[in-house]
């Protein structure tokens, strides 16, 4: 018997000695803490000033939104108008709205993950998940309840006008279902555990739905106009309270129960995920953000391939990726969905006309923004834009193509309805045809502009520094739009749909189109050409 | 009457000069000069850090040369081309695809985007020579690193091209794949098309190459094929 064959049979001592050797998950984070302020050295006081700081900003945040609420309550009490929407109604609209951001958000990055070094170095210990990962589980109820907090004082005071016990009543119950509503979501996630994890995150679905739910009712109750919900009060609300406070309660214990049964595969990909998105914010690239919310939210994505018989060419095979981009992501068909009601709903509400402008134009720039999928992927990895034999010119001229076809039929029925209140049909859905193609140049200006520069000075202001690279990364696609719908603008405002401002309206949607689909002469690699070329250079062979 | 075979360089290097700086001292290797005629294959060889990948890039118009001058097909290198972007396929080490779509899908619309006949024919072929066949209705999110690689050298293969531009093809593949690429991509150069790739795979450079660059910190030598091997072995 050779020496090998010894050592193969010779039962093998382990390593690890005593389980209780071990620093279970409690005490591997204290570990891992000490050894980390042992290094920073960044003391308490540098800690207590920046909770100030973000304190501190969100309080004025919050006062400058609450004063704007209240002020809205008043502009819209009901008046004689046919159709209109009750502060009351819209107070509903707007939970809705904040309950599916919850929702989603959390059904997106976790809640619960684990990524960077701690995936890396904690998670192949044997320390328990559940000690590891109870700081994050106690994160998730209380960041929910932030939010619903903050979103209860502005659903209240757009409710109410004034505080009161009613308030009280409603930001209590925002606060404790903002709280349930992620502690859902992590029961939620808890509940896949280790099972193959289905094609949709259900967490993910179903606050896109809420979301979309919200405006779609608006417009519901602009037509129905039902009479104005009474605010939940004494013993109902002190009933409502003490419910969602026991499911507060009996999520939290299911979540914490079950903190063990969350696999690693899982913990590692949503962490991934809310490292991505943080940094997005930390570096305030919504581009960036909106990247890190849209990656795949399922590991084994399968359907039947189109066959494509109808491409012929580059053009088509571009236009046909856009397509079944835009048709296999239902978050951004409702997008679309809800920008067009939000700006039929201000419309046939009869609020005032810089509201129904505001509207249209921010309506319209969230539904182009959601037809460039393909074209801000494109800018992530170019070689998707180099796949094809059509030059670099062309390639951006055609990826305007599918925004253009949507926003124009969008734009049609949104001006169509602004026609038909404010007559003159045939005018308005000209302009509104004319004007689309601007609101496509604008997102794809915007899909391939550069990452936001913070290498510029700061420039002081009245609301404190500005980084005057990161609102020029930010201007760039709106600027277009801004700028180039003057004459809609003019005709909204003003004039109506006439014949010179509707051949202007043309020559400016032409100037867009030329600036969007204007290339550089740049040849430096994009940011995943650069990471993975010094990842190269770095790692061992 | 015979098609007049051209014996022009595929790509004409000259004192290129390649780095990520904006001045000919942030260089990361000493000027390469070298030539790649139709039905050659050239492999850009070195250790870590030497340039291999950043010269690739400069072929293949992703990278301005700090000094010194690329030809590719007689004409200076401009990606942004549609002629450039017909002739050469280029597969580098990123990973770009869209998730919406299945593996089946993007290799359908590369070949019909390139104006391929039998497109459904040809893509069931390359689809099982690169082992995907069980996840061709798999979206690429969904597929393991490997199966992602092997989906972008495929995306290069289903398409018209004269010039393969490969930044380490041999990258996450499993030693059966690479040997099969090595055919392939032998291939393909002895039917008259070019083949350029940077490579740490001893294997690939004596089956698909013809010449090498050997690149150093203080000397750019073109060799043989065997010296470059070698010289992989030996790193």
């Amino acid at each position: 018997m050779s020496t090998t064959d010894a050592d193969e049979t010779r039962p093998v001592e382990d390593p690890r000695g005593d389980d209780d050797a071990w620093p279970n998950g409690r005490q591997l984070r204290s570990l891992t803490r000490d050894a980390t302020d042992a290094h920073t050295g960044g003391s308490y006081f540098e800690v207590i000033s920046e909770v100030y700081s973000v304190v501190f900003s969100a309080a004025i945040a919050l006062a400058i939104a609450l004063g704007a609420v209240q002020g809205l309550n008043a502009t819209l009490t009901p008046g004689p108008e046919v159709h209109t929407l009750d502060p009351t109604w819209l107070a509903v609209v707007t939970t809705l709205i904040v309950a599916g951001a919850i929702v989603g958000l959390a059904g997106r990055i976790g809640p619960v993950g684990m990524g960077g070094g701690q995936a890396v170095w904690w998670l192949p210990t044997p320390a328990d998940r559940r000690g590891l990962l109870r700081p994050r589980s106690v994160l998730v109820p209380i960041m929910g309840a932030a939010v619903g907090a903050a979103g209860g004082l502005l659903i209240g005071f757009l409710a109410l006008g004034e505080p009161g016990p009613a308030l009280g009543s409603i930001v209590v119950l925002s606060t404790l279902g903002g709280a349930a509503l992620a502690l859902a979501a992590a029961a939620g996630q808890v509940q896949l555990g280790n099972k193959r994890a289905r094609r949709v995150r259900p967490a993910a679905l179903i606050g896109d739905i809420l979301m979309a739910a919200g405006p779609v009712l608006g417009l519901a109750v602009v037509f129905v106009r039902p009479p104005p919900l009474m605010m939940p009060t004494g013993t109902v609300a002190v009933v409502a309270i003490a419910v969602l406070a026991v499911l507060v309660v009996a999520l939290l214990v299911r979540v914490d129960t079950g903190l063990n049964a969350i696999s690693g595969r899982e913990l590692r990909a949503r962490g991934a995920v809310s490292a991505y998105a943080a940094g997005a914010v930390t570096s305030m690239d919504t581009r960036e953000l909106g990247r890190a919310l849209s990656g795949s939210t399922a590991p084994d994505q399968r359907r039947r391939s189109a066959r494509m018989a109808w491409v012929r060419g580059p053009v088509s095979a571009i236009v046909t990726g856009d397509a079944l981009v835009l048709s296999r992501s239902p978050r951004h068909l409702i997008q679309i969905v809800v920008a067009a009601s939000l700006a039929l709903m201000a419309l046939l509400a009869g609020w005032p006309t810089w509201v129904n402008v505001t509207t249209l134009l921010l309506g319209g720039y969230l539904a182009a923004m959601a037809t460039a999928e393909s074209a801000r992927r494109a800018e992530m990895a170019p070689v998707l834009d180099r796949f094809f034999p059509i030059s670099a010119f062309d390639v951006r001229r055609v990826r305007i193509i599918l925004p253009g076809v949507i926003m124009v039929l969008w734009s049609a029925g949104v001006f169509a309805v602004w026609g038909a209140t404010h007559g003159n049909l045939p005018g308005w859905i000209a302009l509104g045809v004319i004007a689309a193609p601007t609101f496509a140049a604008g997102v794809v200006r915007a899909a391939y502009r550069k990452p936001p520069d913070w290498t510029k000075p700061l420039v002081t202001g009245p609301m404190g520094p500005v980084p005057p690279g990161v609102l020029l990364a930010f201007a760039r696609g709106p600027d277009l739009v801004v700028i180039c719908l003057i004459p809609t603008l003019i005709a909204l405002i003003a004039f109506g749909p006439t014949f010179v401002l509707v051949w202007l309206q043309a020559a400016t949607s032409a100037i867009a189109f030329a600036i969007a689909t204007h290339v550089k002469d740049e040849k430096k690699p994009s940011m995943m050409e650069r990471a993975t070329e010094a990842q190269k250079a770095a790692g061992p062979r | 009457m015979a098609k007049k075979q051209t014996t022009a360089p595929m790509i004409r290097a000259d004192k290129v000069s390649v780095g990520y700086g904006s001045d000919i001292a942030s260089a990361v290797c000493p000027p390469i000069t070298v030539n790649m005629k139709p039905g050659e294959g050239l492999a850009v060889v070195g250790a870590n850090g030497t340039g291999k990948s950043t010269f690739l890039r400069a072929v293949a118009g992703l990278l301005d040369v700090l000094g010194g001058q690329i030809d590719v097909f007689g004409r200076p290198v401009d990606e942004r081309a549609r002629r450039f972007r017909a002739d050469v396929a280029i597969v580098l080490d990123e990973d770009s695809y869209l998730p919406a779509l299945t593996v089946r899908e993007h290799l359908l619309l590369t070949a019909r985007g390139h104006g391929m006949e039998r497109v459904s024919e040809l893509v069931t072929e390359i689809i099982e020579e690169f082992g995907l066949t069980a996840r061709q209705q798999a979206a690429p999110t969904a597929l393991s690193s490997g199966q992602r690689r092997r989906l972008l050298l495929a995306s290069a293969f289903v398409r018209p091209r004269r010039l393969m531009v490969l930044d380490e093809p041999e990258q996450r593949l499993d030693s059966g794949m690479r040997d099969r690429l090595a055919e392939r991509l032998a291939a393909e150069r002895k039917s008259g098309g070019g083949v350029v790739m940077a490579t740490h795979d001893p294997v690939l450079v004596r089956v698909v190459a013809t010449r090498a660059v050997l690149l150093g910190e203080d000397e750019v030598r073109v060799v043989s094929p065997e010296v470059a091997a070698q010289a992989i072995e030996a790193m």
